[in-house]
């Protein structure tokens, strides 16, 4: 059912998203707020960067204990009678959750946020199969309407601007032409999706932490639009990433002190639900648990990019990337887009399809110093630049010039004689000739150009 | 105190005045500068684009030259290569060669936390905004990253900076926002690395500065060519250049 | 699939890492100032100290223009202290609760360094009423309040089939990063210390 990885086309998409240079402005300013209310929520913790290290250390031993953890998990999440369910990859989750709606005779789905159900590709399946799925994050729901994928894992609509919102309102919900008011758009979606979470049937959810110590889910909105798809309808089905699962609820603690402020800056989330089965007074109230593979596995036990899993999708490092911040989420083509999900990407969908992603990047380092798990996300995107030139999928163009550029610069007498040439050939750079030196050209001035090196000017002067 | 010049290939070929300056700056400071000609490339641009085995080659013949010796260089990328990311490269490191990585520092660097330089005697009466380089700041810790709230005051060569004669020292909106080169990224993604040039460039040129200073001649010759191509904006001076004006 | 085969999966050889042990950070200072200053900025508010509880709920109450409902903790002690214009909430479908003006809960713990509040199943045995209700007045004890969110979750149950940390009112920024109260659940959330 699900359609086949789009292979990232980073650098057209890109292309297409800066062509418009004031929305390339506005965008990175948007989210260069978010980095900022980080900085200063960080700031304001004095404990900040040791519960950081804390956390490094605490994913690296559950990532050495995940079969432990879940066993510990299940054990107390069925006692507390939720049914629990393992899922090898997207196709089994899919089969899962749509097993689940069809007995229960369920119809109308009301949804919160999952990345999870995005990677899975579930929404799309089951609107193929006939159910009413309906996004109740606000910036999931926009971009649900206008039938597109979010375009980062915190803030899924930063793309799109208010009176873009206000016309696809306008359109799909009935506002007023030209209401672009950002509360009385969001007030609207409000009224329309109480409707639709009075009339659910069943809510499915994401999972921020599941705690093997009570056998609880952890899931964290500032809407409260994962509370109303839980408290509301008679059946609940969690959808889980192997990762996501910490020994103690102390632990859980520790995540939650770093998540909200790495994400937005807010010191906890608005609500950070943890749900440990069905309520006993709702008579039928049904509680399902999906554990989900889905390429996690061979991510583990792959020694040099297993921390990746770390991950506790705070999106962080989207803020912080300037290029993310100037290409936008699409442009990467992923369900991550950013640093992390230029890291993720390789070990999820295969290094051939997602190739582009790793050299997407200046290396600057900014993510790896925001990342609240430390995930060294900078030197991972490195890491896979090796591995990709090592399977043969840089481009051969570039490995070539590599090669020639390795071979001419060990040879220091051929190298000054061709910098000599370089020099009063130089000029000629801008004539029309096809070359990388174009792309830097078309963008930057030529440089002034000494007559002399400074090896020569120090054989000069040093003999 | 003997100190091997480390002159990166492009600003041996295109800005030999920062590596002049270098010497006169590390000669100021009562060191002997020797340069080994043999010297090209660290190999970085291969590394980044993952050819580690182009990059390695490169990297053994580096260690080979600066075998044993004090290493300086006016670039913190560079620095930050041999530094840094000398062991992803399959090398077979001995003890001497860790030594001569260890042993290799950017400029200033070296003069404040090696030879506790303070101040060095230099006149500069200008404005002078200052890129804080990525891999100076965040490979090589000079300096307090943005991100960070572990503290560890400002950068060597800020340090330094702020001592010149007649110097004002500012800083942009963003302290330290990568200036968008990145290497072969600056062609390879050349909209995106040109956009955050621009940005960067603008934000420069808001503090009023007369000059855009830094540690690297690699995000100065991205930043001072887009400059160009506008045609206006503060023109880039490495840091080497600044203290070794009188 | 089968959950043996499935953990097999992720099964690895040699010693795990060790955990970390319980995180020893920041000893944060218990004070209501901080935690109203926090409420503050996360769009909530507390009650002036200098209020007496009682009024200051029967105020509210009087002023909701609409239904008002306390959930169980909150209504035995608005029922001891004589409070009068609110329904107990009852039994029934969750939805019933969709036309509430104003919600009284009771949180058993209050956080300074996050402003977050604690409901259990036990003083929120029915959840929805905290997320329909258009408004929420929370009553928590003046002595329930500890300094950091790991103290807060150190005494939360590890029992019961929930329990909730709820911070300011709902809100969202996905509209251009523009703060937006009251996406989903409630548009104001006031706490009186009782």
């Amino acid at each position: 059912m699900s359609s086949p990885p789009r292979i990232p086309a980073f650098h057209r998409d890109a292309g297409r998203f800066l062509a418009d240079d004031a929305r390339v402005g506005w965008h990175d300013q948007a989210l260069w707020h978010l980095r900022a209310k980080r900085d200063k929520a960080a700031a304001a913790t004095p404990d900040w960067e040791a519960l950081r290290d804390h956390a490094a250390a605490l994913k690296a031993h559950v990532l050495d204990q995940l079969p432990e953890l879940w066993t510990r998990f299940s054990a107390n999440a069925r006692a507390a009678g939720w049914t629990v369910h393992f899922a090898a990859d997207a196709a089994e989750m899919r089969a899962t959750v749509h097993g689940l709606l069809t007995a229960a005779g369920v119809r109308r789905v009301v949804k919160s946020k999952s990345m999870l159900s995005e990677e899975c590709g579930l929404n799309p399946h089951l609107e193929a199969h006939g159910f009413e799925v309906v996004d109740t994050d606000l910036g999931e729901r926009i971009v649900q309407l206008r039938h597109e994928p979010p375009s980062h894992i915190v803030v899924p609509a930063i793309h799109l601007k208010r009176a873009e919102v206000g016309e696809l309102f306008h359109r799909e919900l009935g506002t007023p032409a030209g209401l672009d008011d950002p509360t009385a758009l969001a007030h609207a979606a409000r009224a329309d999706l109480r409707r639709r979470f009075l009339a659910a049937e069943a809510g499915i959810t994401g999972v921020n932490i599941a705690v093997a110590e009570t056998g609880a889910m952890v899931v964290c909105t500032n809407e409260g639009n994962a509370d109303l798809g839980t408290a509301l309808p008679p059946l609940h089905i969690a959808v889980v990433g192997a990762e996501k699962v910490v020994p103690t609820l102390d632990d859980a603690g520790v995540l939650l002190r770093l998540l909200a402020r790495s994400a937005t800056g807010q010191p906890i989330t608005s609500y950070t639900t943890h749900l440990a089965g069905p309520d006993p007074r709702r008579p039928g109230h049904a509680c399902h648990l999906v554990v989900v593979d889905n390429g996690r596995s061979r991510l583990a036990a792959d020694e040099h990019h297993r921390r990746a899993l770390s991950c506790i999708r705070c999106g962080a490092c989207l803020n912080t990337c300037p290029v993310y911040r100037r290409a936008s989420g699409h442009a990467y083509g992923t369900v991550i887009p950013g640093p992390i999900g230029a890291v993720l990407a390789p070990a999820m969908i295969g290094t051939a399809a997602a190739r582009a992603l790793p050299f997407a990047s200046s290396l600057c380092g900014s993510c790896t110093q925001v990342c609240p798990v430390r995930i060294d996300l900078h030197d991972q995107l490195l890491a896979w630049r090796r591995q990709l030139a090592d399977e043969g999928l840089v481009p051969l163009s570039k490995r070539l010039a590599m090669r020639a550029g390795a071979w001419f610069l060990a040879h220091p007498r051929l190298f000054a004689a061709g910098g000599w040439l370089g020099r009063r050939l130089g000029f000629l750079a801008r004539l029309p000739i096809p070359g990388p030196h174009r792309l830097w050209l078309r963008h930057r001035g030529m440089p002034d150009l000494p007559a002399d090196s400074f090896r020569a000017q120090w054989k000069n002067r040093h003999g | 105190m003997d100190v091997a010049l480390f002159v990166p290939c492009y600003v041996d070929q295109l800005y030999p005045r920062a590596g002049l300056a270098a010497a006169e700056v590390l000669e100021g400071c009562g060191c002997r500068v020797s340069f080994d000609a043999r010297q090209t490339c660290c190999g970085q641009p291969m590394a980044n684009c993952g050819c580690a085995s182009d990059a390695a080659r490169l990297a053994r013949r580096h260690l080979d030259l600066f075998r044993g010796k004090v290493t300086v260089s006016p670039s913190g990328s560079c620095v930050g290569m041999v530094r840094g990311h000398y062991q992803e490269l399959g090398l077979i490191l001995d003890d001497e060669d860790r030594r001569t990585i260890a042993n290799t520092f950017e400029l200033c660097e070296f003069l404040v936390l090696k030879m506790g330089v303070e101040r060095v005697a230099a006149r500069f009466p200008h404005k002078v905004s200052v890129q804080r380089s990525c891999h100076g700041l965040r490979e090589l810790g000079l300096g307090t990253p943005s991100e960070r709230t572990d503290g560890r005051g400002p950068s060597p060569a800020e340090r330094l900076l702020a001592g010149v004669d007649g110097l004002t020292l500012l800083v942009p909106e963003r302290a330290d926002e990568c200036c968008g080169f990145g290497g072969t990224f600056a062609v390879t993604e050349d909209e995106v690395s040109a956009r955050m040039g621009r940005d960067r460039c603008a934000a420069h040129a808001a503090t009023g500065a007369e000059f855009i200073t830094g540690s690297d001649w690699s995000c100065g010759m991205h930043l001072d060519g887009i400059r160009r191509k506008q045609g206006a904006g503060p023109p880039f001076i490495h840091v080497a250049e600044i203290l070794a004006s009188r | 699939m089968d959950e043996a085969a499935f953990l097999a999966r992720f099964r690895r050889d040699g010693a795990p890492a060790p955990h970390p042990g319980r995180f020893a950070g920041h000893a944060w200072e218990a004070s209501w100032e901080g935690f109203a200053r926090v409420l503050a900025g996360v769009g909530g508010s507390l009650a002036d100290a200098a209020q007496e509880p009682r009024a200051a709920v029967q105020a509210a109450i009087d002023l909701a223009g609409g239904r008002v409902v306390a959930a169980p903790a909150a209504g035995e002690r608005l029922a001891a202290a004589g409070v009068s214009g609110w329904e107990p909430a009852g039994n029934g479908a969750p939805g019933r609760f969709a036309d509430v003006q104003l919600g009284i809960l009771w949180a058993e713990l209050a956080v300074a360094e996050n402003a977050a509040l604690l409901f259990t199943a036990e003083s929120l045995p029915e959840r929805s009423l905290a997320f329909l209700a258009e408004r929420l007045l929370v009553l928590v004890p003046a002595g329930a309040l500890v300094g950091g969110m790991a103290e807060g979750v150190a005494r939360a149950p590890r029992h019961g089939h929930h329990h909730t940390w709820m911070s300011g009112p709902s809100k969202t920024a996905d509209i251009e990063q523009t703060l937006v109260i009251g996406a989903h659940g409630a548009k104001a959330l006031v706490v009186v210390r009782w």
